[in-house]
């Protein structure tokens, strides 16, 4: 191997790493700001239930996205200590799946299906700001034996296709997707895969291609793209 | 500290959900350190011609390790190198763990080539069927299949006193240089090994490769009949790829997609096509300038629109579309065969 395809794979594998380890640069980013107004004692979690009341959480603080469509509740447990957050939209995929970066901890979280994330036990002054989240831009749909469905897109992605491949003959059924008809210019950085509404794998594809291996008996798939 | 321990500790940090970028990368750089010889073992120029280069492969072996789910934990990695097996290493030999993590990077690497076998090896499979059937007809060469895998034997017939060289399958370059300085680029399968086996019979020459470096030597003589069809004689052969010739017409390749896609915008104007229509011609168009960098076209004109188009009948294509596609493959044909003219004097080829 000489020294440039030397230094070449030595920083392929470099952005791999921060790839994997650092929030993406991801193109649909919107940057979230603190809401002024009054934040509210009774936490009313939207989509959200069956879970401890509100005595146990505080609302700490409120962010909003300039249009006013996204809002980020941060919600500090009181038993564990650990700092929960919400995230709200009229649309329910732009806070399903939805990356809330937390950028001067250079972290990214995934939201669930409620649109509720797991923050941990960070500090809550340093690290909530700034905060930025970003929706998926695309939600494809796979039943067993099926082709993928496009469910949601947003304009750039309407084209898009997923090219599926299953190989079930391993030791690990492996699926294989990778996004097809991509405009120019656009590049997945994130392709995220949730099997049956409960388990939720993050691949940084390569090449434009991600595998994931699929635990026994995985009915349901849907897969979210990230530009 | 040996890499082996260095690569424990890193998998107990991230077992422990307590790693850093650092630790990561040092992960992921003595993963790929270890496979790729085994990469450039295994793979021929095949990779090459699919546009995949090892790191590529490499890459594609170890990132389904390091896909992380929402608490940030890495099951497949965690699977494979759980508390118990990072223990047991712990307190084992580093050569025990080596060949551990061999086996499994081995093991993820055949997967891998498994999964791409789709991309990388298209149409590889009738190519290679047909040389054989060739082989099987032609006086002087041999099939051996062996310890699973097909050996070539090409031994011409010549005077019984001269002994001709063998080329063995290290030496595979050298019948990759004969097939190219020969122009046997272009050349049907029968009629590309009849003329081999004539030029090796002038030249004293034998040789024992596998079928599979034989496919690829056919291949690659092929990707570079484009090169050699326009010069006066065959381009003399000095690297399968060089730098400068993969960046130039990586280049041409963009300025011709720019100029197809110009050429089909004044259709558009004109209301000769429709915008659907539009991207349907572009992406036939590209997949063939891609059929020409592997090889050659593969399928008629009309099979590369309908895969865009669909709706399209062979009637209607005959009709109103033909005209328009084989004009725009005349004109990027030609296209490139003016670059590769003014290439010539520059690159000092005949």
């Amino acid at each position: 191997m000489d020294e440039n395809q030397k230094k070449g794979t030595d920083q392929k594998l470099k952005d791999l790493c921060s790839e994997i380890a650092r929030p993406a640069e991801l193109r649909n980013r919107v940057k979230l700001f603190h809401h002024l107004s009054q934040v509210s004692p009774f936490p009313h979690l939207v989509g959200f239930s069956g879970l401890p009341s509100y005595e146990i959480y505080a609302e700490k603080r409120a962010l909003v996205s300039p249009d006013h469509n996204f809002l980020l509740r941060i919600l500090h447990d009181q038993l564990s200590g650990r700092l929960e957050a919400h995230l709200l939209h009229p649309m329910e995929h732009k806070y399903r799946y939805a990356f809330v970066v937390l950028e001067s901890l250079n972290r990214e979280f995934l939201t669930d299906l409620h649109g509720w994330v797991t923050l941990g036990l960070i500090d809550e002054d340093r690290s909530l700001s700034p905060v930025s989240v970003c929706p998926p831009s695309a939600v494809f749909e796979l039943k067993p034996g099926g082709e993928p469905v496009q469910v949601y897109a947003e304009e750039s992605l309407r084209d898009c296709r997923l090219r599926i491949e299953l190989f079930s003959a391993g030791p690990q059924p492996t699926l294989k997707v990778q996004p097809v008809n991509l405009p120019e210019g656009v590049e997945i950085k994130r392709l995220v895969l949730v099997i049956d509404a409960e388990e939720t794998l993050i691949a940084v594809p390569q090449k434009g291609l991600a595998f994931y291996e699929l635990p026994e008996g995985a009915r349901s798939l849907r897969i979210y793209l990230y530009e | 500290m040996a890499e082996e321990r260095k690569i424990l500790l890193r998998l107990l940090y991230i077992i422990n959900n307590h790693y850093t970028e650092s630790d990561l990368e040092d992960l992921i750089m003595s993963m790929v350190r270890l496979i790729l010889p085994l990469i450039r073992k295994q793979s021929g120029l095949y990779l090459k011609l699919a546009g995949y280069q090892p790191r590529d492969i490499a890459l594609l072996t170890v990132s389904p390790l390091f896909i992380r789910n929402r608490q940030d934990r890495f099951p497949v990695l965690e699977k494979l190198f759980n508390w118990k097996t990072v223990e047991k290493f712990m307190v084992a030999s580093e050569a025990d763990f080596r060949r551990y993590l061999r086996n499994i990077l081995a093991r993820r690497l055949k997967q891998t080539f498994y999964y791409l076998s789709s991309e990388i090896r298209p149409e590889r499979t009738k190519i290679k069927r047909e040389i054989l059937y060739a082989l099987k007809k032609l006086p002087g060469c041999r099939i051996d299949k062996g310890n699973g895998r097909t050996q070539v034997i090409i031994r011409p017939d010549g005077p019984a006193k001269v002994k001709p060289t063998l080329l063995r399958e290290d030496q595979t370059d050298r019948l990759l240089e004969i097939c190219l300085n020969q122009g046997l680029g272009g050349l049907q399968i029968p009629k590309f090994f009849k003329k081999l086996v004539e030029v090796m019979s002038d030249q004293k020459l034998a040789a024992e490769v596998s079928l599979n470096n034989l496919l690829e030597i056919y291949i690659e003589t092929q990707r570079n009949y484009l090169l050699s069809e326009i010069s006066q004689g065959p381009v003399p052969w000095t690297h399968p790829e060089t730098e400068t010739s993969s960046t130039n017409l990586s280049n041409w390749i963009e300025e011709l997609k720019a100029r197809n896609t110009l050429l089909l915008n004044r259709y558009l104007a004109r209301n000769k096509i429709g915008k659907k229509e539009m991207e349907a011609y572009l992406k036939a168009l590209n997949d063939l300038l891609q059929d020409w960098q592997d090889g050659g076209q593969e399928k008629s004109l009309y099979d590369y629109l309908k895969k865009y188009a669909p709706e399209i009948s062979s009637e209607e294509y005959r009709k109103e579309k033909r005209k328009i596609l084989e004009y725009l493959v005349k004109t990027s044909r030609d296209f490139l065969k003016i670059k590769l003219h003014e290439q010539q004097p520059a690159s000092g080829g005949t």
